[in-house]
């Protein structure tokens, strides 16, 4: 099993502003993190992440994604077809039938999941901004893990993909 | 005036440990930024950058940066330098005094307060990022938590031989 990082950023590492807001993350970003999470066929979120998502109109798009919400406490989903998991390592045995897994935020979820050493690959789609208060990449964990860049694209003319190998 | 923010960061836009530690940056970092401020002839950092460089080794010195104007930021006017560098209180007045000395683009590379405190002042016209292969989960934000926002225009993309991504801005005004 490969576990995928993937995350829309601002270029100072922000997730969301401080409000939650993710209005700035383009059209065109949208497209490639659904096309990967329609193509592995499942979604790790957190349960604030979680709140976010199902709110948007393009999540009509993950009917068929099996879903993970990686909760601490009783948390009820919308519908029965939404797993909750009490941990990164439990989530991803309710997923262990699927060759890619796909983790997509918040910021605590995505530091568990790396200080736990459970991620292969990260992806991280720039946006072309900078605010200066928001929710981080990564929260409240203190780890530090090296990179190796496989590939780096172009998602629009101001938009950059940076797609990396976790060193182990 | 044009002024070119310069820093090296992680992947996730970390310029240091909680500490101050920068040993996740690699050399090439260091080489780049004594490249261009050779080629600006100048360079603005704040007080805690200038105290933390002084501590660096042997090879990682701004003092080895003959013939370079070198401006320190602080609000303590009394803040003593060491012969060589120009102190300025505000970014405005670092700015002030480069332009007194006749240049035309300044070099601006941290630390974060810095960074914010020009951001605030609308004093950005350009960003230069070297994109480090690391993540780290605890550090110095490239930016110090100030509320503003920036729009950016992708100028230039490019990947060196040990994975570091430099990537190049303009700031939209």
């Amino acid at each position: 099993m490969k576990v995928i990082l993937y995350m829309a950023i601002s270029l100072n590492g922000m997730i969301a502003k401080s409000d939650d807001d993710t209005s700035w993350i383009s059209k065109e970003e949208w497209d490639s993190y659904s096309l990967t999470v329609r193509t592995a066929g499942n979604l790790i979120v957190g349960h604030r992440t979680y709140n976010i998502l199902t709110k948007q109109p393009e999540f009509s798009e993950f009917k068929d994604v099996k879903l993970v919400v990686v909760a601490q406490e009783d948390f009820q989903t919308l519908t029965k077809n939404h797993l909750v998991a009490h941990s990164p390592k439990e989530s991803l045995k309710l997923l262990s039938d699927f060759e890619v897994v796909v983790v997509a935020g918040g910021g605590a979820l995505n530091a568990s999941f790396v200080e736990e050493n459970l991620v292969d690959e990260i992806y991280l789609d720039i946006e072309p901004i900078i605010f200066g208060k928001g929710i981080p990449l990564f929260r409240d964990k203190d780890f530090e893990r090296k990179l190796k860049l496989l590939d780096q694209k172009k998602i629009t003319d101001n938009e950059v993909q940076l797609h990396y190998e976790v060193l182990k | 005036m044009k002024t070119t923010l310069y820093m090296a960061i992680s992947a996730n836009g970390i310029i240091a440990t909680e500490t101050g530690g920068e040993e996740f940056l690699s050399h090439e970092n260091w080489e780049k930024f004594c490249e261009l401020a050779k080629e600006f002839g100048n360079f603005v950092v704040g007080r805690k950058t200038y105290e933390a460089v002084k501590k660096w080794d042997d090879g990682y010195n701004f003092d080895d940066l003959v013939d370079i104007e070198k401006v320190i930021i602080s609000e303590d006017k009394n803040f003593k330098l060491d012969k060589g560098y120009t102190l300025a209180n505000s970014p405005q007045d670092a700015l002030a005094k480069l332009s007194e000395k006749g240049f035309e683009k300044v070099l601006i590379t941290g630390g974060a307060n810095v960074n914010s405190a020009f951001v605030k002042a609308n004093l950005l016209d350009e960003i230069i990022l070297n994109v480090e292969p690391v993540v780290v989960g605890k550090g110095i934000p490239v930016f110090a938590p100030e509320n503003f926002e920036l729009k950016l225009k992708l100028i230039s993309s490019e990947k060196s031989a040990s994975g570091i991504l430099t990537l190049g801005y303009n700031v939209l005004k």
